[in-house]
C-alpha cells in the first residue's frame, strides 16, 4: 500500500487537515525506527487505497528536538509515496524554509499552504505558480477549517501519487546541506512568490491580549478560566460518571448475578467482581476524559493556553516547570488521567516527564470524597474544612517540591521559547474529534493494565477461598500484617492497610472496601472509625492516601505517555517514599508533641 | 553601535537581532523558533516578576523566557 505522510509545523492546521482528509477513522500505531504512537489512516485516494501518517509538527528537518528525531527516523527508516507539506500562509517568512529543505531531499511533494483564507485578510498574497515552478511540486491554497481549496489538494495528491516511486532516505541530515545554502534559497523564493505586509495587523488578537494578559487582571481572570473549566467537568461529568456506574451496575444485577447458580463460585468471582468490575473503573473514567478533552481542545485551540504558559510562567520556572504544566497541575484536581495525557502538548521531554512526575500529587475528586468522609467522621464541622484545606496545600507542596528537587537532575538546557499564535475560535468537529480520540487511546492502552491489576487485588483479598474479603486470613490481610512494621510508625493498623491495597485500584473503591470488611455504613461505620483510629492515625492516614498512588488508572496512563517502565517505576516509588516520609514526619512529631 | 541583549529592551522597543550566543543545539533551535540574526525583533510586553517577554518577529508572536532572550544580541532601532 502506499505511503502518504504530512509534514509541518506546529500551528499550521496540520491536524484540521488530516481529520478533515481522514474523518473518525485514524487510529494510533507503532513504525519500524520510530518510538512514539503516530496517528495514521487508511482512507481513498483517487481509485487507490493509501495510508496517511500524521507526523508530529516540527520546525525544521535536522533539528535536535524529540519531534524532529522522530520525523527523520521514520522518513529514514519507512518507504514514502508522497510527502504533504502544510505551511502556515500567513507566516510564510518562518515556514518557506522547510519546503525549501523537502525540495533539496528531493520527495515527491504537495505543498498546502494552510490558512490562506486569514492570510488573504491579512493581504498576504501568494504567486502559487510561480512557487510550484521554483519548488518543483505543486503548490495550493487551502482552509483545512472551512474546507476551501480541500478538492483541489485532494486532486494534486491523486494525481502526484499516481506513478509515484516509494522513497526512503538515508542519513537525512547529510543530504539536507548546509543552513546557510537553504536560507539563501528562501529568501530568494519568497522574494519572488510572496508578498506579506510589513506589519501583520491582528487587531482582534492584540485587543483580547491587552485585557487577557494584562499585567494585574490577566492571572486573576486566568484563575476565573480554569475554576469555570474545572467546574464544568465536575458539574457535567460527576453525573455522566454516575450515569455509566448504574448502567454497568444494571448489567451486572440482570445478566451477570444470574451466572452465579451455574458457574463455580471462584470463577464467577474472578470474572464478575475482579474483570468485570475492572472494565467497569475503567469505563467510569470515559465522560470525564471526554469532557475534559472537549474544554482542553477549545482552550488550546483557541490559543489561550499558550497565553496560559505567559501567565505563570515566571512563577513554574522556579520549580523547573513551565507554565503548560501549571494548567495541567491544576486540571489533575478534577482527575489525574487526562492531565497527565494533556502533557503531551510539551514537545521537551525533560519538561513532560517532569510534568507527569508532579501531576498524580493533584487531590483528584476520588481521594476528596474519601477525605470528605474521614474528616465528617474524626473531626468537628469547625475543624473539617480547615483540614481538607491543609490537605490542599500540602498537595500543592508535594507537586512543587517534588519538581523542585528532582527537576535539577531532569530538566536540561533546551531553550523556552513558544509560539504565541493569534486567538482563533475553535471548530466543533475538531473538538469533537479530540475528545474522541483521546477516549479510544486511553480504552486501548490502560484496560489490559487495569484489569490486570483489578484480578490481582480481587486475588490478594479472596484468596484462600471461603474466608471474608479481605479479612485477617486473607493474602490482603497478611500483606497488611507484613506491612505492619512500616507501618505502625505512621499510625496505620492492619485493617487501614488492606483498604491502602484496594485503593492502589482506585479511591472510588476505598469506602466500599471499609463497607464490606466490616460490614457497617453510614453513621455506624462512622461511629465505628472514630473508635479506631484518633484524629492524629486519621490526618496521617488521610496524607498518606493523598500523596501514595492516586490509581491504578494514573499508573497505567503514566506508563502509557511515558512509555518506559523504569519511569513509571520512579514515579510510583517516589510518591511512596514522599507519602511514607510525610506520614512519618506528621505521626512522630503530633505524637512526640503529646497529641 | 552598542550591543544589547533582548532581554533589556524595554516594551514596544526594535531590534534587529545579530547573533545568538549560545551553543550549537540551542542556537538551531532559536532559528527554527525564528529567532535569526539579521531579523527585526519588537518587545510588546514582559512578564511581570522575572516572566518571559513577548516578542514579535516578522509574522510570527514568541514567548521568550528572559534567560533565552539574554543569548540575544540585538542592536536597538529605538
Amino acid at each position: 500500500m502506499k505511503r502518504i505522510v504530512l509534514i509541518g509545523m506546529p500551528n499550521t492546521g496540520k491536524s484540521t487537515f488530516f481529520n478533515r482528509l481522514t474523518g473518525a477513522s485514524s487510529r494510533t500505531g507503532n513504525w519500524p525506527g520510530v518510538t512514539v504512537d503516530l496517528l495514521a489512516a487508511k482512507i481513498l485516494v483517487g481509485t487507490e487505497m493509501v495510508e496517511v501518517v500524521d507526523l508530529p509538527g516540527i520546525y525544521d528537518l535536522h533539528g535536535f528536538s524529540d519531534d524532529e528525531g522522530v520525523v527523520r527516523q521514520f522518513l529514514e527508516n519507512n518507504p514514502v509515496e508522497l510527502v504533504c507539506l502544510v505551511l502556515n500562509s500567513t507566516q510564510l517568512d518562518h515556514q518557506l524554509g522547510l519546503a525549501v529543505q523537502v525540495g533539496r531531499l528531493g520527495l515527491n511533494c504537495v505543498l498546502l499552504l494552510n490558512m490562506s483564507d486569514e492570510a488573504q485578510h491579512l493581504g498576504v498574497r501568494v504567486d502559487t505558480d510561480k512557487m510550484a515552478a521554483e519548488l518543483g511540486f505543486p503548490v495550493v491554497l487551502l482552509s483545512a477549517r472551512r474546507g476551501h481549496g480541500f478538492p483541489r489538494a485532494k486532486e494534486l495528491m491523486t494525481s502526484a501519487l499516481a506513478g509515484a516511486a516509494p522513497c526512503s532516505l538515508l542519513a537525512l541530515r547529510r543530504q539536507l546541506g548546509g543552513d546557510d545554502a537553504v536560507a539563501r534559497q528562501t529568501e530568494t523564493l519568497l522574494e519572488r512568490t510572496v508578498v506579506m505586509p510589513v506589519v501583520l495587523e491582528r487587531l482582534t488578537t492584540e485587543r483580547l491580549d491587552r485585557v487577557l494578559l494584562h499585567p494585574w487582571l490577566g492571572l486573576p481572570l486566568f484563575f476565573g478560566f480554569m475554576f469555570l473549566v474545572f467546574q464544568a467537568v465536575y458539574t457535567l461529568g460527576a453525573p455522566l460518571q454516575d450515569g455509566v456506574a448504574w448502567v454497568l451496575d444494571e448489567v451486572r444485577g440482570f445478566a451477570l448475578q444470574p451466572l452465579q447458580a451455574v458457574l463455580p463460585h471462584a470463577v464467577y468471582g474472578l470474572l464478575v467482581d475482579g474483570i468485570y468490575d475492572g472494565v467497569a473503573t475503567v469505563a467510569s473514567f470515559v465522560p470525564v476524559i471526554i469532557l475534559f478533552f472537549f474544554l482542553m481542545a477549545v482552550v488550546e485551540d483557541t490559543g489561550y493556553l499558550s497565553r496560559a504558559a505567559f501567565l505563570t510562567d515566571a512563577l513554574m520556572a522556579r520549580f523547573g516547570l513551565d507554565g503548560r504544566g501549571f494548567v495541567m497541575l491544576l486540571m489533575g484536581f478534577g482527575c489525574n488521567v487526562p492531565a497527565l495525557m494533556g502533557t503531551r502538548v510539551m514537545r521537551s521531554r525533560a519538561l513532560r516527564l517532569l510534568s507527569m512526575l508532579v501531576i498524580p500529587f493533584s487531590l483528584c475528586s476520588a481521594r476528596l470524597q474519601v477525605f470528605l468522609f474521614l474528616t465528617t467522621a474524626l473531626f468537628t464541622p469547625h475543624q473539617a474544612p480547615l483540614v481538607l484545606f491543609s490537605l490542599y496545600m500540602v498537595s500543592f507542596a508535594a507537586a512543587l517540591g517534588s519538581a523542585a528537587l528532582v527537576g535539577r537532575r531532569l530538566t536540561n538546557n533546551e531553550p523556552f521559547v513558544l509560539e504565541l499564535p493569534p486567538y482563533r475560535l475553535p471548530s466543533l468537529r475538531q473538538v469533537m474529534l479530540r475528545g474522541w480520540h483521546e477516549v479510544r487511546h486511553f480504552l486501548h492502552r490502560a484496560s489490559n493494565f487495569i484489569i490486570a491489576g483489578v484480578v490481582l487485588v480481587w486475588l490478594l483479598t479472596h484468596y484462600p477461598v471461603a474466608i471474608p474479603p479481605g479479612g485477617p486470613a486473607s493474602l490482603a490481610g497478611m500483606l497488611g500484617h507484613w506491612l505492619s512494621p512500616v507501618l505502625d510508625p505512621i499510625g496505620i493498623g492492619a485493617q487501614m492497610a488492606v483498604v491502602l491495597v484496594f485503593g492502589f485500584v482506585a479511591k472510588e473503591i476505598v469506602l466500599g472496601s471499609l463497607v464490606a470488611m466490616t460490614g457497617l455504613q453510614g453513621d455506624a461505620l462512622v461511629s465505628y472509625l472514630g473508635h479506631q483510629m484518633d484524629w492524629v492515625q486519621a490526618y496521617s492516614f488521610m496524607l498518606f492516601v493523598l500523596l501514595y498512588t492516586p490509581c491504578l488508572s494514573t499508573v497505567a496512563t503514566l506508563r502509557s505517555e511515558s512509555r518506559s517502565w523504569s519511569y513509571t517505576a520512579f514515579s510510583v516509588s517516589w510518591a511512596l517514599g514522599l507519602a511514607w516520609v510525610a506520614s512519618f514526619a506528621f505521626y512522630q512529631t503530633a505524637r512526640a508533641l503529646g497529641y | 553601535m552598542p550591543t544589547q541583549n533582548l532581554s533589556n529592551l524595554g516594551v514596544g522597543e526594535r531590534a534587529v537581532i545579530r547573533d545568538i550566543a549560545a551553543e550549537e543545539t540551542v542556537r538551531k533551535r532559536m532559528y527554527a523558533m525564528g529567532l535569526r540574526a539579521g531579523r527585526e525583533a519588537l518587545v510588546m510586553r514582559r512578564g511581570r516578576l522575572g516572566g518571559p517577554l513577548q516578542v514579535r518577529v516578522g509574522s510570527i508572536t514568541l514567548v521568550v523566557r528572559r534567560r533565552d532572550a539574554a543569548r540575544v544580541e540585538v542592536v536597538s532601532l529605538g
